[in-house]
């Protein structure tokens, strides 16, 4: 058993190269037991890669991969986690039940009806269990692949964009399931490109850019450190907003590529500016916010700001 | 001590599974080696001459004669190349059995003492294949047409207009 | 152990779940009915292969017949279009990872699998001799067989042969599905694990035609197709059985050695 304070992953220098092509290039990542760690990045950035070495389908060129305090042997599932990578895959000839069934019993057990529909009704298939998995949808298959990872019990679940196909109340019950796990115990390790998706479930995040981890830390931290969020401005007169926000400190200005401002203010400095610009005679035409402070700080950590 | 197991390029289950290849691998080509050519002249001919007498005891059976012996002392002699003409005693160049290999081209002749102290001399026309198996055409004027008729009425194949063997290579 | 066993009961499940499987048995029983029916139906006779001539004095003469066709022609498409997709099929649907990332380790997925082919194969040919033999008694009759060298074989002795014979080729069918396993595994390409195989089949089989190459003969996994004449003659002779046996033999563990280690070292970084 591990020790309480020992980290539920510990991953330390690991690289991977396919080809000429560099997945990782040293990453370091720890993720706290009993908590919701999210794993943040734009595509290509190399989240899929730790997750898949992380389940041992991938073997890393070097560094070294701790799960639940034991080394990762290669090519050997640890005993503990489960999860998936990309979208989980079944059988689409075999119903979900007895896709649940084969994969537990490659675990040792056995899944029997009463066991797979309560474990159904847990993520949202209720009654589901005799249909054939080639009529499930997106969101239904990545249901399914998460009732498959909890068929094993495990300590610590691995999760690659969960909420990836799911409409606004799908994504909304996969939040909640996902924090139910985390009350009950188990240490959830999900990956995201949104960050306003992980901003809802994780007390803990990594950033990955280009296969480097650029934050490692938790989420109320990050928040310290984050930009005021983005607004996009239309105005009756733009140079005049302009120069008026020249006069209000802490409010950033710029052209916006839809046509309008750009404004970058907290909301005290958002409503000083509007006043200013009252006053100058220019009207508000439209105002919406486009990123969260949090949303913003990922887009320029990453880059991937216009 | 944390860290990645590397699994060695040459785990014990490849060794093993690598070991025991080579060793069958060995044992199957000495076993192969061992064989020579078995296709001679000699072999075609001892095959030849008895399943002959056995071809000739089913075709008197398929015509309801009683007495099937008649050719029980009959024997070959095969060659490659030459021309057949059955009823010939003698062909110039083949007074022993000679040649290899498989292919066409071969001839036997078929040795045929009757009572009366006269020997018949039937030419069958040889194509053998690399296995070992070969299928030998005779000479329907003497032997018969490709079918005959039994007695009660229905048609068989006629065994000694051709028939087919296997040599023990 | 019990992993494998487990892996291999599941094997068994999706193959017969497949209907394709089910249509590949469903002809191995249907097909030599009919082959027997236009046998009977017809005065010609197969005469250009092996006991092709006898086939309406005896019913023990068709599922020779049917053996030597099915060798020369269709067995190692037959056996491929299931062993040779029996790894790539995981990686079309996706699942490697929801299959890799439980108790059970690749060698036991390996094995479960071979296990399944294996027994596909053997279900295979059984049914074909079986059905073959069975047709050929009941609508041609079961009067003796003529043997290779022109000797009568009772009904009884027929039987037994012709069962021997079909059970002669499956060293190299077990080969031909190891094979179509290797190919499934490495080129995860399912169309590939089936054409090569029988490509390899039919290359095999037009190499022992050509004249000149004898030892490289017997060392074609397809000799084992022909190993039975032996049965068949006045003075039986087993060597060809034992020695092609033996190189099948080498086939499989060659082609299951590497397709084993080919799976243990594969980073699936998709599927």
């Amino acid at each position: 058993m591990p020790r309480p304070a020992e980290f539920a992953v510990r991953v330390a220098g690991v690289r991977k190269r396919y080809g000429t092509v560099t997945a990782l290039d040293g990453v370091d990542l720890r993720v706290a037991p009993g908590t919701v760690h999210g794993l943040l990045g734009p595509n290509g950035a190399g989240k899929t890669t730790v997750l898949r070495i992380l389940l041992a389908l991938v073997r890393p060129d070097s560094g070294t991969v701790d799960v639940l305090g034991d080394p990762v042997v290669p090519h050997r599932a640890p005993a503990g986690v489960a999860g998936f990578v990309e979208s989980p895959s079944f059988y689409p000839y075999l119903s979900a039940q007895a896709n649940l069934d084969l994969l537990a019993s490659l675990d040792g057990g056995h899944a029997d009806a009463g066991t797979v529909d309560d474990l159904l009704a847990r993520v949202g298939l209720a009654g589901r269990g005799a249909d054939r998995v080639s009529g499930f949808s997106l969101g239904m298959r990545q249901r399914l692949g998460i009732a498959a990872a909890l068929l094993r019990e495990p300590r610590l679940l691995i999760l690659d964009e969960p909420a990836n196909g799911l409409d606004p109340a799908g994504m909304r019950e996969m939040r909640t399931l996902v924090r139910d796990l985390a009350a009950d115990g188990h240490t959830v390790l999900l990956s995201s490109h949104l960050m306003a998706e992980v901003e809802q479930v994780c007390q803990d995040l990594t950033i990955l850019r280009a296969g480097r981890v650029v934050y490692h830390g938790t989420l109320d931290a990050l928040r310290d450190k984050a930009p005021a969020p983005a607004h996009h401005l239309r105005t009756s007169h733009d140079a005049a907003a302009r120069a008026a926000a020249a006069e209000c400190p802490g409010v950033d200005v710029e052209t916006h590529p839809d046509g309008g401002l750009r404004v970058r203010a907290t909301t005290a400095d958002l409503d000083g500016y509007l006043l200013r610009l009252a006053e100058a005679g220019v009207t508000p035409r439209a105002l919406a916010q486009t990123t969260t402070s949090l949303e913003q700080l990922f887009l320029d950590v990453t880059g991937e700001d216009g | 001590m944390s860290g990645i197991r590397r699994s060695s390029t040459r785990s014990p289950l490849a060794r093993a599974a690598t070991r025991m290849t080579v060793l069958l691998a060995g044992i199957a080509l000495l076993a192969t080696g061992c064989g020579t050519s078995g296709i001679t002249g000699a072999s075609l001919a001892a095959n030849v001459g008895p399943t002959f007498r056995n071809m000739y005891r089913l075709q008197q059976r398929l015509l309801g004669d009683a007495d099937q012996s008649t050719a029980d002392n009959a024997w070959a002699r095969c060659f490659r190349g030459g021309a057949v003409k059955p009823g010939a005693t003698a062909v110039p160049g083949s007074t022993r059995n000679s040649g290899s290999g498989a292919g066409t081209g071969w001839t036997c002749l078929v040795h045929w003492p009757a009572p009366d102290g006269h020997t018949q001399t039937l030419g069958y026309e040889l194509s053998v294949q690399p296995n070992g198996c070969y299928t030998a055409q005779g000479p329907s004027g003497y032997v018969g047409q490709q079918d005959i008729r039994t007695p009660e009425g229905k048609t068989v194949t006629n065994p000694l207009f051709e028939f087919d063997g296997c040599l023990t290579i | 152990m019990r992993h494998a066993l487990t892996a291999y009961r599941w094997e068994l499940e999706k193959l017969t779940a497949q209907w394709r499987v089910r249509a590949v048995l469903g002809v191995a029983v249907a097909a030599p009915w009919l082959f027997v029916a236009v046998l009977r139906m017809q005065d010609a006779v197969p005469a250009d292969t092996l006991f092709g001539r006898w086939v309406h004095l005896t019913g023990f003469a068709a599922p020779l017949v049917v053996l030597v066709f099915t060798t020369q022609y269709a067995l190692p498409l037959a056996i491929s279009l299931v062993a040779g997709d029996v790894f790539a099929a995981e990686d079309r649907y996706g699942t490697w990872k929801m299959l890799l990332t439980r108790s059970a380790g690749r060698g036991a997925l390996f094995a479960g699998k071979a296990l399944a082919a294996g027994t596909y194969t053997v279900v295979l040919v059984a049914l074909l001799g079986l059905s073959s033999l069975a047709a050929g008694v009941v609508v041609l009759g079961h009067d003796p067989l003529v043997g290779l060298s022109g000797t009568l074989i009772t009904a009884g002795t027929a039987t037994g042969l012709v069962l021997a014979a079909w059970a002669s080729v499956l060293p190299a069918a077990l080969g031909f599905a190891a094979l179509a396993m290797l190919c499934s595994v490495a080129t995860r390409n399912g169309p590939a694990g089936i054409i090569v195989p029988t490509l390899v089949g039919l290359l095999m089989q037009l190499g022992s035609f050509v004249n000149g190459v004898d030892p490289l003969r017997r060392v074609l996994l397809t000799a084992n197709f022909d190993a039975w004449h032996g049965l068949f003659t006045a003075h039986r002779f087993y060597q060809p059985l034992v020695t092609t046996g033996l190189v099948s033999a080498t086939y499989l563990v060659a082609c299951l050695g590497i397709g084993y280690l080919l799976l243990h070292r594969r980073d699936f970084a998709e599927g």
